[in-house]
């Protein structure tokens, strides 16, 4: 990993630390267990465009986006919580991250509203960052991805910092 | 003092609401609206002496609920709290007669200092 590519990585690390401490209330701890399985996941997108092209993901088992969502609206432990409250809830997970990169990039980037699916992911993804950080004993991946080859490595050299 | 929050996502509400409380703010009164149409019927209703308003909703953004709200006369104290905090966000929204924009992530410290004085 480049310096460059390897200081993007620790702001994402970063802002994944304020966004668990402001949302969750709780320590970002990174996850070291087995990689997690797609199947049972949901997956929450933003994309970004303008001066930089990409989007970021944040995705984790339908069981671990409930306690995160019990979790952001303060219910207690096993509290059943609507489908659609849990899709509120890491959009506005993966909404925060992203605001928080396009503010880090500079320039002239739009967010995107956050798109929210259940189940495995049709479409290959490729991070240019990826955090797995550890929710009571559950992963939960935050991954960001550049779509354009030339503001990749504009990133990756700083100039879109 | 009664205070609208502003914001599409239920559940920012609700962390917007639990983060006052943690800041010392409990003892208000809140009115919820979830999105930027909703909040002026029910500015028009409750008469918040403070809007807390997310920038990004649908049926009228929050840079459109304020405008409408200055060009109604209405002079209610505004302030954003919104994912997006940039330098041409926060000119905009103090151009547009915002006190105050709070970025989120925000803790209860966040809160308190933009806030000391108002509530």
């Amino acid at each position: 990993m480049s310096a460059a590519a390897q200081e993007q990585h620790e702001l994402l690390g970063e802002i994944i630390e304020a966004v668990w401490a402001s949302l969750l209330q709780a320590e970002a701890v990174p996850w070291f267990g087995p990689e997690p399985v797609e199947s049972a996941a949901v997956r929450a997108e933003v994309t970004l465009t303008g001066d930089w092209n990409g989007a970021i993901r944040v995705s984790c088992e339908a069981a671990t986006a409930e306690r995160i969502a019990g979790s952001m609206l303060s219910l207690g432990d096993g509290v059943h919580v609507p489908r659609e409250d849990v899709h509120d809830a890491i959009g506005e997970v993966v909404n925060v991250v992203g605001g928080n990169v396009k503010g880090a990039l500079g320039g002239e980037t739009s967010l995107g509203l956050p798109t929210i699916l259940d189940g495995p992911s049709d479409t290959e993804f490729n991070p240019s960052s990826r955090h797995l950080v550890d929710w009571h004993g559950s992963p939960v991946v935050v991954e960001v991805v550049a779509t354009r080859a030339e503001h990749t490595a504009n990133a990756e050299t700083g100039e879109a910092e | 003092m009664k205070v609208l929050i502003a914001d599409d996502s239920r559940v920012m509400r609700a962390i917007v609401l639990r983060t006052l409380r943690q800041a010392g703010f409990a003892h208000h009164d809140y009115v919820e609206a979830s999105d930027g149409d909703d909040a002026l019927v029910k500015i028009g209703q409750h008469s918040p002496e403070l809007v807390l308003s997310d920038w990004n909703m649908p049926n009228k953004t929050g840079i459109e609920l304020l405008r409408t709200l200055r060009a109604q006369g209405n002079q209610v104290r505004f302030g954003f709290v919104t994912s997006e905090g940039s330098e041409d966000m926060r000119a905009t929204a103090t151009k547009a007669g915002a006190m105050f924009v709070i970025a989120k992530p925000f803790t209860a410290e966040t809160f308190e200092d933009a806030l000391s004085g108002v509530l």
